[in-house]
């Protein structure tokens, strides 16, 4: 008897799959995904290649509020002091709890990204390129979602928390074009967690980053994220 | 083994924790006891690594918490504040907690049934009663089968029976051989559970003790006294300047001289005595008393 990542990694499990929420919002995500893509398949003029995963967009802010909620959940309901004293070190725990996001988000959101695209296919028939975009779509919420465990893990707080993922995902690049002069609003952008997200999933162009490179910022975004949660998770009393 | 040492815990200008120390040993029951906000949480919070102490240190076993390998094995703690998400049944919290030390999930099935909660086991926490959420607080400190068990305040929401489960649990924990260390506001529940006392006001040590050197320690100085002639005897002791009332016929209540000093008084005047009790404090005046001298 005693404490190994991969007994905190089967714990957490046990955790994350024992809750109503996690079951509803990657419902909610299936959902929405693929039934953007009928629609979109449906009505869109001149469908791009990208088109059958416009519902990425939407359902990464989901992802990214489960991450959250992994986090502040335990803070909120208190159970965090529980977790904490089964296993001091604490670090496992969001190392854990990462680990077990990616390994049921990303089987979850690739089946939902073929399913997207296979809707797609049948609806409106075969759109060249569109394959090659499918694993950016998968991967690209999975990243989302550990940006917002990060962020919970940082924060504490579930609304707090999920107001400050919105604000870095959704409001930071319009500020940033806005408020920057010349074209450095347009050169900055492109290295937004969710400009580099969309990179992964759509046909690049002259505004966005080329899929290698927006891989690699958003899983710097990721990684500091992480850093900054590990850092307040070690040194607060919770 | 509870080790505490000169234990300080500040929050910004406020110090709840001023320079703790003290021992918990294992084989009896360590009651922890002080008014509220007095530092009791806080230090269990800090002996088991959940709060960061400003200075001092506390060790569980010989070493700081954090650094046991099988945490669960070392201490169970209950905490006042609940610990439980409240989308979670009382089973799968219990299989979190567990399989991080993997731990047979028939274990969990053991608490269960030891908490008295077994059939409530795949019902939500969140519908719990507060007792029902204390019987799941205890059947988690007591999952990895620990060497020291900490529980604040817990009989706080049980019913009767309950509280008769816990006394018993807590004095069958001690008998095992475990360190029990018991919080408690109410010097009564205390006085039924607990073989040693370590009673803090403001953050500070007022007394590391047994029960009955507590209650020595508050004299109350009042003697009674009964004879058949408690006419003379009381004169007789006026003259040594104690202070004599008779509250009935034979009956004398002495302040001022000592039981010893009436009894060698009787005995040289060739007196009958038929009774001469030093009157002791209650347990629960000799704490008042205790706590009385912080909050002057």
């Amino acid at each position: 008897m005693r404490v190994t990542f991969p007994r905190v990694v089967r714990a957490e499990w046990t955790k994350f799959v024992a809750l109503r929420s996690t079951w509803i919002l990657f419902a909610l995500v299936a959902v929405a995904t693929v039934g953007l893509s009928y629609a979109i398949a449906d009505n869109a003029e001149t469908p791009t290649s990208s088109s059958a995963y416009l519902g990425v967009d939407v359902v990464s802010l989901l992802l990214g509020v489960v991450g959250i909620v992994m986090v502040t959940g335990e803070y909120g309901s208190g159970l965090v002091r529980a977790t904490f004293t089964a296993v001091p070190a604490r670090l496992p725990l969001l190392w854990a709890k990462a680990v077990v996001l990616a390994g049921f988000a990303l089987p979850v959101m690739a089946a939902v990204v073929l399913l997207a695209a296979l809707t797609f296919r049948l609806v409106r028939g075969p759109m060249p390129g569109m394959m090659g975009h499918a694993a950016g779509a998968a991967v690209a919420p999975v990243l989302l979602a550990l940006l917002g465990l990060g962020i919970g893990a940082l924060v504490r707080h579930t609304a707090a928390a999920i107001t400050g993922f919105i604000l870095v995902i959704l409001v930071a690049p319009t500020l940033l074009g806005a408020a920057l002069p010349d074209d450095w609003g347009d050169r900055m952008v492109k290295y937004t967690p969710v400009s580099a997200a969309q990179a992964l999933y759509t046909e690049s162009d002259s505004s966005m980053l080329h899929t290698g490179p927006a891989a690699w910022v958003l899983a710097g975004w990721v990684a500091v994220a992480l850093a900054a949660g590990a850092t307040t998770v070690l040194r607060r009393d919770p | 083994m509870i080790e505490v040492a000169d234990l300080v815990k500040k929050y910004g200008s406020t110090t709840a924790v001023d320079g703790l120390s003290f021992t918990v040993k294992p084989g009896r029951v360590t009651g922890f006891l002080g008014p509220n906000g007095a530092g009791k949480s806080t230090t269990m919070r800090m002996v088991v690594g959940l709060d960061r102490p400003t200075a001092g240190r506390a060790l569980v076993n010989g070493r700081p918490f954090r650094e046991h390998r099988a945490p669960l094995g070392v201490a169970g703690v209950l905490l006042e504040a609940r610990s439980v998400h409240r989308g979670r049944s009382a089973r799968t919290h219990l299989l979190g907690l567990a399989r991080t030390h993997g731990l047979p999930d028939g274990r969990v099935g053991e608490v269960l049934e030891q908490a008295g909660i077994a059939s409530v086991a795949r019902r939500r926490a969140g519908a719990f009663s507060l007792g029902m959420g204390q019987r799941l607080g205890i059947a988690a400190a007591l999952l990895g089968d620990p060497a020291v068990v900490i529980l604040d305040e817990p009989v706080n929401g049980l019913d009767p029976d309950g509280v008769l489960w816990v006394r018993t649990l807590i004095r069958e924990l001690a008998a095992d051989g475990r360190t029990v260390l018991v919080s408690s506001h109410l010097m009564s529940e205390m006085a039924v559970t607990a073989d040693h006392l370590v009673i803090v006001g403001g953050g500070r040590l007022l007394a590391d003790t047994t029960v009955d050197d507590l209650i020595a320690r508050v004299e109350l100085g009042e003697v009674t006294v009964r004879t058949p002639d408690a006419e003379r005897l009381g004169r007789r002791l006026v003259a040594l300047g104690a202070r004599v009332t008779s509250p009935a016929e034979g009956l004398l209540t002495v302040t001022g001289v000592r039981a010893e000093e009436i009894g060698a008084t009787a005995a040289g005047e060739n007196l009958v005595l038929h009774e001469l009790t030093p009157r002791r404090a209650s347990l629960e005046q000799a704490y008042m008393e205790l706590t009385k001298e912080v909050a002057a």
